[in-house]
């Protein structure tokens, strides 16, 4: 048989094979109709590869991209639930909840990055696609979860005023709960360590969660593995101010005043110029090599840019009577002490609220006067966006409650 | 070492060339056979490539995308579409049917690379890109696209009068001005035009005619020339509309908002018996405490203030926090003499618009009436505190009397 004949014959077998697969391949599949009986009677055997088969054909059926995604979540495999929501098409009906599930779906797989993610679209605001406020207010709260977790209060605030102010009213005493607990109430270190391992085991590159679990990591006395993860944040994120502002934290926990003199010679200025911690730790090393006028000069730089944080006034205070101005350091450490106790007595205050909260209902004179006292002291700390939505709520009572 | 041929084989004649091998009949008999399988597996391999061809690019979905777009169901038009040029990337209709499906789900960005993709657009799958694209407020883009279309179309009125609206949005009335002029100068015959209609919480465009596109430009003048205070200019613009359209079938405004602006421009140039003859007739069935207001301030002007008075209680009874007809009835209140009367609508004026001038303005008349002369001082120094904030409107009812404003309530 010549080679010219033996070419064709193959090629006619292969052809006709491939005819044949894609014959197969493309064979009418189920309805979704019969693909949820078979999910209703637990036989998930014959659902998920119909729900692939269909999918195969359909690659942007979002119906069926969620049944598959729940089938998978049922057997515990989260990360291919989370790639199969990922898939669901932007433009489909219940995109919404498939980004809150991948989210979740995310989060029980540890992957923290990929659940930000998911979340982060999923609370975004969209006029013209507006979502349920059950999956947008869910994903909010799920980011500020990871924010405080991962000690990102700016963005956990953000987040927090973002669902106050674009959510159900009915929400805003939960949503103003948290905002007073993100500055009252720590997650506890074990918890932290814990979960942060779990994230940067997933994905290394996770830089948020390596950089907490490095301030975690030290505050067990786990230098070498504190160092690990900070030099490698640093490495990746050469001009984050959060990375070097907890690079800092942990250099002065350690007592390290060297270390830490050396590494703000390092800052990369400005990218990290408008972040008040760092210049408070500006103004210690500044201090400690005996340039008061220097020091003083970073404590104000710092309260210009947080002028609610006490121990600032309180820093430029000390440096001051060093200094010899006696009267303005006088000034500065009453300042502070104000705003300790202004925030002592706003701590109690919503300490109270919440023993109040759980006798009355929003729109009792109980409630109301608590939450009175509570708007009060916000006031005096001079967080008057606070004051102002706690009073919003006594204004409304009847939407809180609903 | 040489080898010398044995002398027996070189003395020997060379071999004679064998003759070439010539195929018997019998043999090309058989040979033929073969060279026809040859063939007939080439045609076999051929036939089966174009099938194979023809097996992997086959899609019944485009079909169903239409079927489904043309029943107004876009997400499954969408998905099906999707599913065919996945097949058939080269599809122009299906990458038409996507784009417009986008589009009408408010996605009009990702719907531009599919616009792209579908080549040349027909007039109606223009304006579905542009419509998208001012719903979501892209609204350069939404100009250049309809500057696009008036290329390819000049004269297209859905173009011209949406173009327009959405440089009013912007406040850009030189912008507006020639396409007013341009739909003023259109024949004034019926034009075909396209006009969104949103149903279960999606939009598509209708076919909808215009019996007069000059009622359009019109309009527009008219609009321009209110938003821009030339109250004179703007009514002339608007009673052409009424002369040209007299049931308003083809001005695009709300015809409450219409009737609203056309009164209160009259108003401002002193025409109140056309107020009163246009909103008589505009408020009949309409229940609009709005134009019942201006038909109050109307009858004001003529001195009438007993149809005035009327006309504001009857703005309140369908409407009990109007404004308007508040403000004008406690200001017609302290006209006449009735400071107490007067200072419960005021205060209940001031309640409803606690930024506004003329409550405040009107309150410290009031207990200046009653003789309160710290309350009256108090609020002549909030109205003044306003007044520095925010530059009166003209031709308000508390505002300070300028040459275009008519005369005020005289007792």
């Amino acid at each position: 048989m010549s080679f010219t004949r033996l070419f064709l014959i193959s090629l006619i077998a292969a052809l006709l094979g491939f005819n044949g697969y894609w014959l197969y391949r493309n064979r009418p599949a189920e309805s979704l109709k019969t693909i949820d009986g078979w999910i209703a009677r637990g036989n998930t055997q014959a659902a998920e590869p119909a729900l692939r088969h269909l999918l195969v054909a359909s690659p942007h059926h979002g119906d069926a991209r969620m049944r598959l995604a729940r089938l998978l979540a049922k057997r515990d495999d989260y990360l291919d639930c989370a790639r199969e929501l990922r898939q669901v098409p932007f433009w489909f009906r219940d995109k919404p909840e498939a980004l809150f599930l991948e989210g979740q779906a995310y989060k029980l797989a540890n992957g923290a990055r990929d659940a930000e993610q998911a979340w982060k679209e999923c609370a975004l605001d969209d006029p013209l696609h507006p979502k349920p406020p059950q999956f947008q207010n869910g994903a909010a709260r799920e980011l500020i979860g990871y924010y405080l977790l991962e000690n990102r209060l700016e963005e956990a605030r953000e987040t927090l005023w973002r669902s106050h102010d674009f959510g159900d009213p009915a929400d805003r005493p939960g949503i103003l709960i948290m905002r007073m607990r993100a500055e009252l109430e720590r997650i506890s270190h074990e918890e932290c360590l814990a979960k942060l391992r779990k994230f940067v085991a997933v994905n290394s590159e996770d830089w948020q969660a390596r950089r907490a679990l490095a301030f975690e990591e030290q505050w067990i006395n786990n230098e070498p593995e504190s160092d690990k993860h900070i030099q490698a944040c640093l490495k990746a994120r050469p001009d984050d101010a959060s990375v070097w502002r907890t690079y800092l934290d942990i250099l002065h926990q350690r007592g390290s005043r060297e270390s830490l003199q050396a590494a703000i010679a390092r800052l990369p200025s400005p990218a990290v110029d408008q972040d008040p911690e760092i210049w408070k730790y500006r103004g210690l090393a500044r201090e400690w090599s005996n340039n008061l006028e220097g020091a003083a000069e970073a404590f104000r730089k710092a309260i210009a840019l947080n002028p609610l944080e006490a121990e600032y006034f309180y820093k430029l205070g000390v440096v001051e009577q060093r200094l010899g101005r006696s009267g303005e350091a006088g000034e500065h450490t009453r300042q502070s002490k104000r705003l300790r106790l202004a925030f002592g007595a706003m701590r109690d205050a919503y300490f109270d609220l919440l023993k109040v909260a759980q006798k009355s209902r929003p729109g009792t004179s109980d409630y109301n006067a608590a939450v009175e006292r509570l708007a009060d002291a916000c006031d005096s700390l001079g967080w008057l966006r606070e004051a102002k939505a706690w009073r919003q709520v006594v204004a409304q009572p009847l939407a809180a409650s609903a | 070492m040489d080898t010398i041929p044995a002398p027996a084989e070189s003395l020997m004649p060379p071999p004679e060339r064998s003759p070439k091998l010539v195929p018997t009949p019998r043999q090309a008999k058989r040979k033929s056979p073969s060279l026809a399988v040859t063939i007939a597996l080439v045609l076999v391999a051929l036939s089966l490539l174009a099938f194979t061809a023809w097996h992997v690019t086959r899609s019944e979905a485009l079909a169903v995308a239409l079927a489904a777009e043309a029943r107004e169901d876009f997400p499954t038009a969408l998905r099906t579409a999707l599913d065919h040029l996945d097949r058939l990337p080269w599809s122009r209709q299906a990458a038409l049917v996507a784009a417009r499906c986008l589009s009408r789900l408010d996605y009009a960005e990702a719907a531009e690379p599919y616009y792209r993709k579908a080549g040349k657009l027909s007039l109606e799958d223009l304006h579905y890109r542009a419509y998208g694209l001012v719903r979501a407020n892209l609204r350069e883009r939404a100009i250049q696209a309809y500057k696009q279309i008036l290329m390819q179309f000049p004269g297209d009125v859905t173009a011209l009068r949406t173009q327009a609206g959405v440089l009013l949005s912007q406040s850009r009335f030189t912008d507006v001005k020639p396409l007013a002029a341009q739909l003023i100068d259109a024949p004034n015959t019926a034009a075909n035009t396209y006009a969104p209609v949103v149903k279960a919480g999606r939009w598509t465009l209708k076919a909808a005619p215009v019996a007069s596109p000059s009622t359009i430009g019109y309009t527009l003048d008219g609009v321009v020339n209110h938003d821009t205070e030339e109250f004179e200019a703007a009514a002339a613009a608007f009673e052409k509309v009424v002369k040209l359209d007299p049931d308003l079938h083809s001005m695009p405004l709300d015809p409450i908002l219409f009737w609203s602006h056309l009164g209160f421009d009259l108003l401002q140039v002193g025409r109140s018996e056309d107020v009163i003859r246009y909103l008589t007739k505009a408020a009949e069935g309409r229940l609009d405490p709005g134009l019942m207001d201006l038909l109050g301030q109307a009858y004001a002007q003529q001195s009438s203030f007993e149809d005035a008075e009327r006309c504001w209680r009857q703005a309140l009874a369908w409407d009990p926090n109007h404004f308007g007809a508040t403000l004008n009835l406690g200001r017609f209140e302290l006209r006449r003499d009735r400071p107490q009367e007067a200072l419960v609508l005021l205060n209940r004026a001031a309640a409803l618009k606690p930024e506004a001038y003329e409550p405040v303005y009107s309150l410290s008349l009031a207990y200046r009436r009653l003789g309160r002369v710290d309350e009256a001082k108090k609020y002549q120094q909030k109205a003044a505190e306003f007044r520095r904030k925010q530059a009166p409107r003209t031709g308000g009812m508390g505002a300070p009397p300028s040459p275009t404003q008519p005369k005020p309530l005289e007792k």
